[in-house]
């Protein structure tokens, strides 16, 4: 069994990482410049702001950096590399310790498959400095020896045909299989990933470096040292297994088809799509997933790729559902050449809430369940943004009065309770998105209007009620300060208008339809 | 046939009223296409209201077509109505083109916005294919939409939409839509009165037609605003209900 591990490394720009420790900021972790230049962990931030020549960042100056220290972000930061790393190996983990800083993959058979170990070596070592993170790989039978060999291979001299010095070529340490331990005596006990009590105890008996620990009666180890040093040292020779926890891979559910004759038919088209749908759909009703946005993709030859998506209200694993959103939206898409792959993946999911079907299904509970398949209908033909839910919320200025939000897509919380609108006079079922002005008349220069000009047509007011003053924050940019009234005219009809107060402006507002 | 009826009409008036009202009925059943007959029907919660309408009522799974102007108050008739509706559970789909709903009036009208949905198309085409979909979908009580233009071909496609379900369809309509033929199942022509007072609006509603019968009247009625909910109220001066013909 072969096993790597590789360490990952910050370099080149001075960054310091602080953490709080007994009130006071200390320096976590520092890069290997701010190193170099003596800052130290355990020193205090203004310490290290000495040294580095200036008081609290200011970050125009040379790169000096200072950023807090966390470690459950590098974690998932790691977490993600790792889940990157699938496609190296069948089984990637982070390594064992308490703050993970290295990942451990097992490479079992896998480097026949990239044409050795160097070459494979070489291929997980590209894109990382690519993007300019050093990384150590180490390849060993164990995972303890690779775990060492990624860390320390540069100690104790050569490790292995391939032994590198830091610095020289590429840091890549490879034993051989059969040399674990050989290439484990020279390493340094922190090999080992012991604790800090065992490694003291080890250094006050004179122990430095793991080759040394044959010496020892193997008998005593437990009782002098605790059962961690020997359980330490049998698996990383490769007496004891190590398993390896595994990342657990983020869900993928996707299908593709070709066409050996590449077509434009859409019947032809929609059957390979519906065919695919069924089995994503399948795919992931069997993770317990429904899912949220499903995306498709026509590759055409010679024109490149059609890319479509539906996205949905609530997680659905249905197949006929999905199909019949996505066909909607395939009968809108225009097809610049014939079509040779179809490709449908299920980008969002969600946990599939288990509808148990009730012994005696309500008619209520029946329609409850039909409406989210209404909004992914409309949604998939007319747009996302067309389909929309209402909230209220307590706002004067009656044009703010309230929310919309698009159904899908859409955080389901319950939004907050609702602004009482029993104590609001009435409000027009019609309101225009923008006031039109209008020429009136008025008595009084602050009453009710006589008569107004609406769509060239005078219209004589019968009866006005009001005035209702609204006046919003004048905190914001434009604050409205308006006296509305509902106006009733000759002809019978109602309407809102108001008096804009700065200037007098009369407007239509709304109609009380 | 004839022999029959003879004797029967020989024999007293025992069995002759059973079998008109039989008749009656299965002529009811066939007109009115899959529908069985004794559907729910919606109460518009003003008795003058219901007694105007050949069922008591507003059948759920129909089209009812709302005839005004501007601002005379057939939109507040119409949610008035879709709230009753909603009551048994189901959400109100408003198809929206042009923009101009306002919510917070709907929900002074006693529509909870937990059950509003607001649906804004663009056009004149998806405005159709949108209120097409909400007619067919369960888990909607009613669906309300301002159609100015409606051609012939696509009310009667609404009319059949509305009656594979139980939506209840609310079409709020230019007056000048009263001389185009209609699918639907109530036609109703909402006039404005003048009003009293700032509690209440008057209208004046006129059932242009139905389908069920050649039944017309009017009935002039009260929308108490102040009240919670808004309800309405008939009046009884002016209230005209003339006696429905005797259906052949």
């Amino acid at each position: 069994m072969r096993l790597h591990g590789r360490r990952i490394d910050l370099s080149q720009e001075i960054v310091v990482l602080h953490e709080t420790y007994r009130g006071s900021r200390r320096v976590a972790a520092c890069s290997l410049a701010a190193r170099g230049r003596g800052v130290a962990v355990g020193m205090t931030v203004s310490e290290a702001a000495t040294i580095l020549g200036e008081r609290e960042p200011a970050p125009k100056n040379q790169r000096w950096r200072l950023a807090a220290h966390d470690p459950l972000a590098d974690r998932q930061a790691l977490e993600r590399l790792g889940v990157w790393c699938h496609r190296f190996s069948p089984l990637v983990g982070l390594d064992g310790t308490a703050e993970p800083d290295g990942l451990l993959a097992d490479v079992t058979g896998v480097a026949r498959f990239f044409g050795g170990e160097e070459v494979l070596a070489d291929r997980i070592l590209g894109p990382f400095t690519r993007r300019g993170i050093p990384v150590r790989i180490g390849l060993a039978d164990t995972v303890g020896a690779a775990w060492a060999a990624a860390r320390y291979f540069e100690s104790g001299g050569r490790d292995g045909e391939s032994g590198k010095r830091k610095g020289e070529g590429r840091p890549v340490a490879i034993i051989p299989p059969g040399q674990t331990g050989a290439a484990l005596d020279p390493m340094p006990l922190e090999a080992l990933r012991l604790s800090a009590g065992v490694l003291d105890l080890l250094e006050q008996l004179g122990v430095r470096r793991i080759g040394e620990l044959a010496l020892l009666p193997r008998a005593d180890f437990n009782a002098r040292f605790g059962p961690e040093l020997l359980q330490a040292w049998d698996r990383a020779t490769g007496r004891l297994d190590e398993p390896i926890s595994a990342l657990p891979l983020p869900w993928r559910f996707e299908a593709e088809q070709f066409f050996e004759f590449p077509t434009d038919r859409r019947l032809a088209l929609e059957a390979a799509l519906e065919q695919l749908v069924g089995r994503v759909a399948g795919m992931a009703a069997l993770a317990g997933r429904g899912a949220l946005r499903i995306d498709g993709c026509f590759d055409c030859q010679n024109a490149g790729r059609v890319r479509f998506n539906v996205g949905l209200f609530r997680p659905t694993a249905s197949a006929g559902h999905l199909f019949a959103l996505l066909r909607m939206r395939l009968q809108r898409l225009a097809l610049p050449g014939k079509v040779e792959m179809v490709r449908v993946e299920i980008t969002e999911t969600a946990r599939l809430e288990n509808g148990q079907a009730e012994l005696f299904q309500t008619a209520a509970s029946e329609r409850e369940e039909r409406l989210p398949e209404l909004v992914d209908r409309l949604a998939s033909r007319l747009g996302r943004g067309a389909i929309l839910g209402v909230s209220l919320r307590a706002e004067a200025q009656p044009e703010l009065a309230y929310d919309y939000a698009p159904l899908v897509g859409a955080n389901r919380a319950r939004r907050g309770s609702r602004p009482a609108t029993r104590d609001l006079p009435p409000r027009p079922l019609r309101l225009l998105p923008h006031p039109i002005e209008l020429q009136a008349a008025a008595v009084m220069p602050d009453g009710p209007p006589l008569d107004f000009l609406l769509w060239g047509d005078r219209q004589r007011v019968a009866k006005a009620w009001g005035p209702e003053r609204i006046e919003t924050g004048w905190w914001r940019g434009s604050p409205a300060l308006r006296d509305y009234y509902r106006v009733d005219t000759i002809a019978g009809n109602r309407f809102w208008l108001f008096r804009r107060r700065t200037d007098g402006q009369w407007f239509l507002h709304g109609l009380f339809g | 046939m004839d022999k029959q009826r003879a004797k029967a009409m020989g024999r007293g008036g025992g069995r002759w009223p059973a079998l008109v009202e039989n008749l009656r009925r299965r002529i009811a059943e066939i007109e009115d296409g899959r529908r069985p007959a004794g559907c729910a029907v919606v109460s518009s919660g003003c008795a003058a209201l219901d007694r105007l309408l050949p069922s008591g009522g507003f059948r759920r799974g129909s089209l009812v077509e709302w005839l005004s102007r501007a601002g005379a108050g057939a939109e507040t008739l119409a949610m008035i109505l879709a709230r009753k509706a909603c009551q048994q559970g189901g959400a109100l789909v408003v198809i929206d083109r042009r923009g101009e709903f306002y919510p917070p009036a709907a929900v002074r009208l006693g529509i909870e916005p937990a059950r509003l949905l607001v649906v804004q198309p663009s056009g004149g085409a998806d405005e159709l294919w949108a209120l097409d979909q909400s007619l067919r979908a369960s888990g909607v009580a009613a669906a309300m939409a301002w159609l100015e233009r409606l051609g012939s071909h696509d009310f009667r496609r609404l009319q059949l939409a509305a009656e594979s379900r139980r939506v209840l369809g609310l079409l709020i309509r230019p007056g000048q839509a009263r001389s185009e033929p209609s699918w639907a199942d109530v036609r109703l022509q909402v006039e404005p009165l003048p009003s009293a007072s700032a509690a209440g609006r008057r209208v004046r509603i006129d059932l242009l037609r139905s389908r069920r019968g050649i039944a017309r009247g009017t009935v002039e009625l009260e929308i108490n605003e102040q009240a919670h909910p808004v309800h309405l109220v008939a009046r009884l001066a002016g209230a005209a209900a003339p006696a429905r013909a005797a259906r052949a």
